[in-house]
């Protein structure tokens, strides 16, 4: 009876919340939070269920295995913190004007009064360099008169327990900031997190644990629609001029390195992927220099955010053209942009739109073509661009042969003089180590990084390696392994190709570098992808199933580093979405959304090709899967907490993409508690389960992009 | 000396009406002719030093002018010092975003970036305000205040529906919106003068006038003064309207000055040979910075009249101009220091030279795509259906023996960079039209405006806004405009409207491409 009871209010919680997210879609934010999330009946249910939890925890003496205890435990704490912040939180808007004291705060529920003062002493809108377009948007603030802090689009400021967040300005300078006072709830749910990350990881050492066995992953592929259409490709220039130009160095990003490598990042931020149609990206970063109103037509932009946005560009197509951009007024069509709507984070997605097209603005701007040094009077080198301001002891000769570097190679580019134009590649490389002395990295380092831009894996050797790993997987899991000794050579040869490919790209990395690739998400990854292949190797003689999912789990690794690195970090952009805990929170996501979707496939071959001592191995593997991929996801979503609660202000939005990913929490930790529940003890049940709870998962992903909207709508 | 005028014009339109030979995309793509050019298509296109600097050995003179247009201009930061006590703009940039056309703005703050405005007021009869500047100022230095208080000014761009209903007969729709400039009565620190006499409030007018590009002014002082008198001969023969202050009966009616040379610059051809053209005023009356030859402040005499009876300006004038304490009557001290003739000079000679070096020396962005072929077809509909005929392609230069109406530069100035000889194609035949538009151009006569480079403005400022008041946001809004009932260009927008839409789309790719 109480087992049932709960499980009724684990399904009216559950109901509860999708329930809010159409409300939500259908009658605002607002109204969602006030009806449904911020309920006195909502809150309720989820009481009555904690309360009904602890019965059944103590009941089963849980206290014995403190891993899960804590695991259990931090729950609590978490959901202690949101009542507490549903209730007790204090919010509102202040108005800043320029060097004025204030302390009244607005808000929907009246005013209130901050104890102490703020004041503004600076604002700033910082605009990306060489355009017009705000990157950042800067205020300092001083609180009671004595503590100076800055608050930017990634940095909210705290004081006296009280958090303050940029939420829009005027153009007379006045600033509004987002106040929140929310320090029991926000302290509750630290510690939650903290517990949490540490019986995680408790388990995963418990002794009892089947955790051991379980790294297992896999991914579905959802497969992109290749469009090969013959088209005329825009002009460019040839591969091996667009490749001479790839071996001239260019200071980009604060860092000397062959235009090969701004060039592949060039068209992988506009396109995501290094080549297009066929073309180099050396030859697409050429083309769009040489033959701009060829390029400017062309619909190379890959746009992120689903409907909403394509319905800003007039299209339903996901590719649109650097024209597209302008709309029939000559109007940019993301001018909201220049207000503080850069802030809302419902507008993320546009600030990734908006740069691809600052990436083109810069192009022209000289931004990105930094590529001649002078030396100042004190010998330090500075590294131009034929639009810069040069240094006036130029020497005329010099000044005139940067200044009219671009004018030179257009006009021999117009009048297809390749040769002459190799010339002048060659001259200009020549300038370039004749001027830059030894801050210019050696030859062999500079072919280093070359050969490392051109080998670096694209989505189509990732996508090789899945497809390969998936059906190796199948092959050996599907058939008993000991019966598949072609595969398992196979697996192991594949495997072994891997991990000196991956050991390759992390060498020259690391030279090309000079430091450990494990500075952010994307080389972890691949330090992962590495990692794995590596063990497979090493363990497959004492544990053969390790070849069924090693050449997998290394592809899926590389694809989720892919597209983590769909958009590489080209210019210092992008505050809000380039913090590293972000790259963690999607990464954990992702890695736990492809295990879930390795369940979800396990159980459907189990079901209609197996027999059923078969699907009994198969139910057990989903089970055991379960474990890393709901952990994964459950530090994922913490984590985009905690990243949430740095950048905006507060760590839970009731945003739908949030509500469903804690949905899929709850649907799939059904299967952690077989011993509860023992309808799911059996195997058919265990593997439908698998399969209709992965509906939880395409709403979290797709569902919510196409539908529900909200401010991950970009992800 | 008109049969020569004759003969010349006679090739000339010969020349223009030939089929293109096959070189004819080479020649055309130097849209500034071989000593003009850039071929740099970036955002610094408009920037470029032309290739006769560099011939010259003129490359340092040009990159020491390039400084006295980019760098803000400050009270005392020499040698960029200036703005004396009243400005438009504290730098030359300001106005010419990205050396280009100015962009359109919803408001008038002179220190909003790409913001060419200048605000054009005069009475009913479009006679200039003589208590104000003819380019009126915004800003001061302490303890002055602006003629104008900027902030008080309001730009409402209102819509405008054509007698076509701002439709093409195959159902295409565009847009048409036209400013409409409001300074209130109090904003005004002068009193409202015209000839020295006060008149009443209402009869003031005010408009809107942007900056245009400032690359190839030097190609278009290298014209002959004959070759622009063979182009007026020729289209007053040919029945035009042409503006009877400026020329009538195969002759000149107005030169520049005292000088018998044409005129050539500006919308309202104010101007005429480069070296006393709206660049060589622009240094010392936008930012007000004077030189040896231009030793006053650019300033009325009614604004220092009241100026140097406003208690507030002579209670702080000796704080700030304490040389200027000559005579002990503050009221006297103010009003010598604003008038004076005999300023410090602020720019040297030696600045002035290289900045006319860097004036002259601007480069043309060369034509782009004139092998496509939809280019190629909007070329030719372009000349088919007359708009070449105000817009004349291409012109040869002359000896570019150029003169200085102030004397400071001498005929043919070595220290300048010079165009002889040089086939050009700036799309403009120089002499003054009428459009008749809604919230016309102040006397409603304007210049055919150059369109060479223009394509690249979106690059180069960020902006591609068309017309002398920006009115236009795209080309085919700027082709509409033309359409007036009484419009010179009425005709040709007739023939425009009847084409079909990829000719006319033909058409304005062909202008984005020049």
């Amino acid at each position: 009876m109480k087992k049932l009871s709960t499980l009724i209010l684990v399904v009216s919680v559950v109901l509860a919340m999708a329930a809010g997210t159409m409300v939500q879609r259908l009658f605002g934010a607002a109204h969602a939070i006030e009806h449904v999330y911020h309920s006195w009946w909502f809150a309720g249910l989820w009481v009555l269920l904690a309360i009904l939890a602890i019965v059944a925890l103590v009941k089963k003496r849980i206290m014995k295995r403190p891993a899960v205890m804590g695991i259990h435990l931090a729950f609590l704490f978490i959901l202690v913190g949101m009542i507490i912040s549903s209730f007790a939180a204090q919010s509102g808007r202040i108005t800043l004007a320029p060097d004025i004291q204030a302390s009244l705060v607005d808000s929907d529920h009246g005013n209130w009064t901050l104890p102490f003062s703020v004041q503004l002493n600076y604002f700033e809108v910082v605009n990306y360099p060489g355009t017009q377009s705000p990157q950042d948007f800067v205020s300092i603030v001083t609180f009671n008169r004595d503590l100076q802090d800055t608050i930017s689009m990634n940095h909210i400021a705290r004081y006296g327990g009280y958090h303050f967040c940029l939420s829009g300005y005027s153009p007379d300078g006045e600033v509004n900031l987002t106040v929140t006072h929310d320090p029991w709830g926000t302290g509750l749910n630290y510690a939650g997190y903290l517990i949490l990350l540490v019986s995680m990881l408790g388990f995963f050492f418990d002794p009892h644990s089947r955790f051991r066995q379980l790294i297992k992953g896999g991914m579905a592929l959802l497969l992109l629609a290749i469009s090969a259409e013959a088209q005329a490709l825009p002009r460019t220039l040839p591969r091996e001029s667009a490749e001479r130009m790839g071996r001239l160095c260019v200071n980009y990003q604060g860092r000397i390195c062959p235009v090969s490598t701004l060039a592949r990042d060039f068209t992988t931020k506009l396109y995501g992927s290094p080549t297009y149609k066929g073309l180099t990206s050396e030859q697409v970063l050429s083309g769009w220099l040489y033959y701009y109103s060829d390029w400017q037509q062309e619909p190379i932009i890959k746009l992120k955010g689903g409907e909403a946005v394509k319905s800003l560009f007039h299209t339903s197509s996901s590719y649109v053209s650097v024209n597209d951009y302008i709309d029939n007024m000559g109007q940019y069509r993301l001018k909201m942009l220049d207000t503080m709507a850069a802030t809302d984070p419902r507008y993320s997605s546009l600030m990734a739109v908006n740069e691809k097209y600052l990436l083109v603005v810069m192009l022209y701007g000289g931004e990105l073509l930094k590529m001649y040094p002078i030396a100042d009077s004190v010998g330090n080198i500075g590294w131009y661009s034929h639009s810069d301001p040069l240094p006036l002891q130029l020497s005329d000769d010099e000044y005139l042969f940067i200044r009219k570097s671009l004018s030179y190679s257009q006009e021999l580019v117009l009048t297809q003089n390749y040769a002459s134009l190799d010339t002048l590649l060659e001259k200009t490389l020549s300038y370039q180590k004749q001027r830059a002395g030894h801050t210019l990295p050696s030859d062999t380092r500079l072919m280093a990084e070359q050969i490392y831009t051109s080998i670096a894996p694209s989505k189509t050797v990732s996508i090789f390696c899945i497809m390969a790993g998936l059906c190796l997987f199948f092959l050996l899991i599907v058939r008993k392994p000991s019966s598949s000794t072609i595969f398992s050579r196979v697996s192991l040869i594949l495997t072994v190709l891997e991990s000196l490919y991956l050991l390759l790209l992390f060498s020259l990395r690391w030279y090309v570098s000079s430091h450990v690739p494990l500075s952010n998400g994307y080389e972890t990854m691949y330090f992962l992808a590495l990692s794995i292949s590596a063990l497979v190797l090493f363990l497959h003689r004492r544990m053969p199933v390790v070849l069924a999912v090693g050449p997998l789990l290394t592809g899926v690794a590389m694809m989720v580093a892919m597209m983590g690195n769909a958009s590489p970090m080209v210019t210092q952009l992008m505050p809000v979405l380039h913090s590293p805990l972000l790259c963690i929170h999607v990464a954990t996501i992702m890695l736990s959304y492809a295990l879930l979707a390795l369940m979800a496939i396990l159980a459907v071959s189990a079901l209609f090709f197996m027999n059923h001592l078969d699907q009994q191995r198969m139910a057990r593997t989903c089970q055991i899967i379960a474990y890393p991929a709901l952990f994964l996801l459950t530090a994922g979503i913490f984590i985009g907490a905690v990243w949430a609660n740095q950048s905006w202000g507060t760590y839970w939005s009731w945003d739908p993409k949030e509500v469903w990913a804690l949905i899929t929490l709850i649907v799939y930790s059904a299967l952690l508690h077989g011993r509860s529940l023992t309808h799911l003890q059996h195997p058919r049940p265990i593997l439908i389960y698998s399969i209709v709870a992965f509906l939880s998962v395409l709403i979290t992903y797709f569902g919510v992009n196409f539908f529900l909207g909200g401010m991950h709508s970009y992800a | 000396m008109i049969a020569a005028a004759m003969m010349l014009l006679c090739s000339c339109v010969r020349e223009e009406e030939e089929n293109p030979t096959p070189g004819w995309i080479d020649e055309e793509t130097y849209a500034g002719g071989r000593l003009g050019t850039t071929f740099n298509f970036s955002a610094s296109a408009y920037q470029d030093p032309s290739p006769a600097v560099a011939n010259a050995g003129m490359v340092s003179q040009f990159k020491y002018g390039e400084y006295f247009f980019e760098r803000t201009i400050t009270q005392n930061n020499a040698p960029f010092n200036g703005l004396g006590p009243l400005y438009i703009r504290s730098s030359c940039v300001a106005c010419h975003p990205g050396y280009g056309h100015g962009k359109r703005m919803e408001r008038y703050s002179a220190d909003d970036w790409g913001n060419g405005y200048l605000l054009v007021i005069t009475d009913q009869n479009d006679t200039y305000l003589s208590s104000l500047t003819g380019m009126p100022q915004t800003k001061a230095v302490a303890p002055f205040k602006a003629p104008i208080d900027e902030s008080q000014i309001q730009i409402s761009w209102l819509p405008y529906t054509d007698e076509w209903g701002n439709r093409f007969p195959d159902g295409e729709q565009y847009d048409l919106i036209y400013p409409e400039v409001t300074i209130p009565e109090q904003a005004y620190y002068v009193p409202l003068q015209v000839g020295g006499q006060n008149i009443p409030y209402s009869n003031v007018r005010v408009r809107l006038e942007s900056t245009i590009g400032v690359y190839g002014v030097g190609l278009i002082d290298a014209i002959d003064d004959d070759s622009l008198k063979a182009q007026y001969v020729k289209e007053e023969m040919e029945g035009a309207r042409i503006n009877p202050a400026i020329f009538a009966n195969g002759e000149w009616v107005k030169t520049y000055g005292n000088t018998d040379h044409p005129l050539r610059y500006t919308y309202a051809l104010s101007r005429g040979p480069l070296q006393d053209a709206p660049g060589s005023n622009a240094i010392w009356n936008i930012t007000n910075v004077t030189r040896s030859n231009k030793r006053a402040h650019y300033m009325t005499t009614a604004y220092a009249t009241v100026a140097s009876r406003d208690p507030e300006v002579q209670e702080q004038f000796y704080a700030y101009f304490p040389e200027w304490n000559k005579t002990g009557n503050v009221e006297q001290d103010i009003y010598n220091y604003l008038t004076s003739t005999e300023l410090p000079v602020e720019m040297s000679d030696e600045d002035y030279v290289n900045f006319m070096v860097w004036h002259r020396g601007l480069a043309v962005p060369a034509a782009r795509n004139l092998s496509d072929i939809t280019v190629q077809r909007g070329r030719q509909v372009f000349r088919e259906i007359g708009c070449a005929t105000c817009h004349r392609p291409s012109w040869t230069t002359g000896a570019d023996r150029f003169t200085d109406p102030t004397g400071f530069f001498a005929d043919g100035d070595p220290r300048l960079p010079r165009y002889p000889n040089q086939k050009i194609w700036p799309y403009s035949d120089f002499v003054q039209h009428k459009l008749c538009m809604k919230n016309d151009i102040r006397t409603g006569w304007c210049r055919t405006t150059p369109l060479w480079g223009r394509g690249l403005s979106m690059i180069c400022t960020g902006a591609s806004d068309r017309l002398h008041d920006c009115r236009a946001r795209n080309t085919l809004e700027a082709i509409m405009w033309h359409g007036a009932a009484d419009s010179d260009a009425r005709w040709t927008v007739e023939k425009f409207r009847k084409l079909n839409k990829s000719d006319r789309d033909a058409v304005v790719k062909f202008i984005e491409s020049i």
